[in-house]
């Protein structure tokens, strides 16, 4: 039983540090993110998408709250009074409206 | 002079109280002397088990007392009978609870584990042991791979392994051939002759000519107790 | 030496049972690789968008319109922008349309822009560790912004990624080759009878003719020539101070590779969208699918962009960029004056602020956790309490009957849970590079960038972080200890009698 402990030891010291590997290298040079290209196309259109997700869909508060900041998928109210915007739910980002301009109310 | 083991009132009661209660064991009051083989007989159901796990710390009495070396250890602590059970008792059950997928001799040193003993000392500790006990072939070998007989002094072995003073022993021929039964006679005698104190619960006729005292049971409560003649 | 033997022993019991070893690591490779993978993407889509912050504009201005952002007028934008020390607009119109069926965000940029695109995929992009401050000289962005140098010599789509073949969208009816090209429009619009509304699949599963006349009747002669079509309609074009230099880049439109794969759009194909088909676009070359938002974007001349959009004249936004090196920036003053005359106007640390909440845990991060701990821990916990249940309660009774203590017990239950839990983290750390890096997310991506379908197109942002491993390995261990430890403790706090019984 011994050996096979050993192994199973072994094995897992191997997946740990194969793990450990690959976190290295993604903190190094993240995957999916060609610095260099990237760069180049955020600088040549002045910088655009925030959001986990790929188009515009719905409404652009997702998409990047610089182009909109709010949520106009209001104009397709759903019953219960839930601004329905799909592309809103089950992604890594959710971007919440801001008052853009705060009321400031001054007692008399 | 005190006995080993001794009970005062010793009770082990299910569902005490409700229309269903059963009292497994009653009042039961005995003493075994150091260095004695016990045998505890009945029919089945007579509470025989029940009055071994009780001895051997494995269950706590419903009322009563258990006295090992005259302390009181039905009050004791979890950690106080995990203690005894570890360095006094050592309990070979009616199907043996030998570990599955690992090695006879794994399952004989098992409990040396938490005592921090290394691998290869538990090794040549159980070797040793079950080479004593004719099972030197059979070191290796899991428990599925053993006849019965095998199992058993594999069970014998790990009760041992912690060179208990007192061997419990719960119906051992109830599963072994009758060729083997002698040969765990014979082990018993031997093992009696070494100075423990051997308790056994069996209703198998076959000990009636073992033993030094013997407890007949009959619904829990102690019916009977015959005490053999010592040679001199 | 316990604690050695008690790890020995946990691997052997892990070693004994091994259907229910892996049962238990399957359920939590499960939960663990789908935490994995959602912490590794929202890692890489917050760097990617990190990065979009920092090179985007300083201050983004776009008015109000009845409490949406409206568009603003260049000329007077421009022109309010630069009575500001310090700072420099750009207008950028960013729009939404269908090419064919597939929604991309256009965007319309100015000729510097442009000009950026071509010369950033050359591959060497100085601006990408020049400092900035060191190309602007005067503040003009986009062109400075990746070092190009003024009135170089251009390759036509120099490293342009383009599909070797042209290839036909599924479903589309086979074409035949370009024989003659009124017969091949014909035959087009004979075979496809939606074919008015689906100009741009026309016109990409075409093979590309110089003679061929395109769908809408104009023909690529007109727009190989620069030019643009009579009636176009063209806005207004506010000349960049390097325009004249740079050169017209009118018609082309730079596309995303999402859209040029599926629709083998090839650099210098001719395409109109459905929006406004008067309006003629040219495939200028297809961008790197390395950024998130570059999949499904089509990047085009500002008044290409305003001429399809029929907003001559309009624009988003005005892209503020300061000068780093100019400490006596009139930026403030410029955001007090334009906020006071009611528009919108954001800056970087602002919208860095904004950003930085939009990822936390409770931003979207949480609607994923979620997910993962209702739909998948809590059956894994199931599995790891009850798995092989009477099996464990018999044994653990076994070893207190022959003098194991509790705490040994759970000691020993805590170690193989340890193991199983490196186990599970290690191995989801691995299959989730594995599937990220070599499947590119495919099937499980969808679930937490939106709109990138079940085979991604784009790379798929991912990065796993040493704390993404250790909260995996917490997760793994809270589940295992949670479910083993628990059921341990109580069979082991069980009288060994009636364990074993």
């Amino acid at each position: 039983m011994d050996r096979r402990c050993w192994t199973l030891l072994s094995l897992l010291a191997i997946a740990m540090l194969g793990a450990g590997t690959g976190i290295t290298r993604d903190a190094c040079a993240p995957h999916g993110v060609q610095v260099n290209e990237m760069r180049t196309f955020q600088r040549a259109v002045g910088g655009l998408g925030l959001g986990a997700i790929a188009v515009p869909m719905w409404q652009f508060l997702n998409y990047d709250f610089r182009i909109q900041p709010v949520d106009d998928s209001v104009s397709w109210p759903v019953p219960g009074g839930y601004s329905y915007g799909p592309d809103r739910t089950a992604t890594v980002s959710y971007f919440q409206e801001v008052a853009g301009n705060e009321w400031v109310v001054v007692k008399p | 002079m005190q006995p080993i083991i001794s009970t005062e009132d010793l009770s082990r009661w299910y569902n005490a109280g409700k229309r269903d209660e059963v009292r497994a064991v009653d009042r039961v009051s005995l003493r075994i002397e150091k260095g004695e083989w016990a045998v505890f007989g009945g029919p089945s159901g007579s509470g025989k088990t029940t009055l071994l796990g009780l001895i051997g710390t494995l269950d706590r009495p419903t009322r009563g007392k258990v006295l090992l070396r005259g302390k009181d250890v039905t009050g004791f602590s979890d950690v106080e009978l995990s203690r005894i059970r570890r360095t006094e008792i050592g309990i070979v059950f009616q199907d043996f609870h030998l570990l599955r997928g690992i090695a006879a001799w794994e399952n004989v040193a098992y409990p040396l584990i938490p005592a921090g003993i290394g691998s290869k000392q538990r090794y040549a500790r159980a070797t040793s042991l079950m080479e004593r006990l004719d099972l030197g072939e059979r070191i290796n070998h899991s428990p599925e791979q053993l006849s019965g007989g095998e199992q058993q002094r594999i069970a014998i072995a790990r009760a041992l392994i912690n060179a208990p003073s007192i061997l419990i022993a719960d119906e051992p021929t109830s599963n072994i051939d009758a060729s083997s039964v002698q040969a765990l006679l014979e082990l018993l005698q031997q093992l009696q002759r070494e100075g423990k104190t051997i308790l056994v619960s069996s209703h198998d006729p076959v000990f009636k000519d073992y033993g030094d005292v013997r407890f007949c049971l009959e619904r829990g409560a102690l019916a009977e107790v015959v005490r053999a003649q010592r040679s001199p | 030496m316990k604690h050695r033997n008690l790890l020995f022993a946990a691997l052997g019991d892990l070693i004994r049972h091994p259907a229910g070893s892996l049962a238990v690591l399957g359920c939590l490779l499960t939960v663990t690789l789908m935490y994995l993978i959602s912490m590794g993407i929202s890692e890489g889509v917050r760097f990617q968008a990190d990065m979009s912050l920092d090179e985007g504009a300083d201050i983004y201005v776009s008015s109000d319109q009845c409490g949406l952002s409206g568009p603003i007028l260049i000329e007077e934008m421009l022109r309010r922008v630069s009575d500001f020390d310090g700072v420099r607009g750009v207008a950028r119109v960013v729009g939404r349309t269908y090419f064919a069926e597939r929604l991309v965000a256009v965007v319309g940029l100015d000729s510097q822009g442009l000009q950026a695109f071509r010369d950033g995929h050359r591959g060497h992009v100085p601006g990408a560790t020049v400092p900035r401050d060191s190309h602007w000289g005067k503040f003009h962005p986009p062109r400075a912004l990746i070092g190009v140098k003024i009135g170089a010599t251009v390759p036509a789509f120099p490293a342009l990624k383009g599909p070797a073949t042209v290839s036909r969208p599924t479903g589309t009816p086979p074409l035949p080759s370009p024989v003659g090209a009124t017969e091949n429009s014909r035959m087009l619009q004979h075979r496809e009878p939606w074919a008015e509304d689906r100009a741009v699949r026309q016109v990409v599963t075409s093979t590309p003719s110089p003679r061929a006349p395109l769908i809408e009747g104009r023909e690529r002669q007109t727009l190989s020539s620069g030019g643009r079509g009579k009636g176009d309609g063209a806005g207004e074009h506010v000349p960049g101070p390097m325009d004249s230099k740079v050169g017209d880049r009118r018609g082309e439109v730079f596309l995303g590779r999402a859209l040029a794969d599926e629709f083998g759009v090839k650099p210098g194909m001719p395409f109109t969208l459905a929006a406004n088909k008067r309006k003629l676009f040219k495939a200028a070359g297809t961008l790197s699918p390395s950024c998130l938002w570059s999949s499904h974007v089509l990047v085009m001349h500002l008044d290409d962009a305003n001429d399809f959009f029929r907003t001559p004249g309009q624009a988003n936004h005005a892209l503020v960029y300061r000068s780093r090196s100019n400490a006596g920036d009139d930026s403030a003053g410029l955001i007090q004056t334009l906020k006071a005359d009611g528009f919108r106007v954001s800056d970087r640390g602002e919208n860095r602020e904004r950003l930085r909440r939009s990822f936390s845990v409770s931003g979207g991060l949480h609607s994923v956790l979620l997910v993962i701990g209702v739909a998948l821990a809590f059956p894994t916990i199931v599995v790891t309490c009850g798995l092989g249940m009477a099996e464990q309660r018999r044994e653990i009774g076994v070893l207190r009957a022959t003098g194991w203590r509790t705490r040994d017990v759970i000691e020993k239950a805590a170690l193989g849970n340890l193991v199983i839990s490196l186990a599970a983290a290690s191995v989801a750390v691995l299959l989730a590079e594995l599937w990220m890096r070599g499947f590119n997310g495919r099937l499980i991506a969808q679930f937490f960038v939106s709109e990138v379908g079940i085979v991604p197109s784009v790379d798929i942002p991912f990065r796993l972080l040493p704390s993404h491993a250790l909260g995996c390995m917490g997760l793994a261990l809270v589940l295992t200890e949670t479910g083993g430890i628990i059921s341990a403790w109580v069979h082991a706090r069980t009288l060994p009698r009636q364990s074993m019984s």
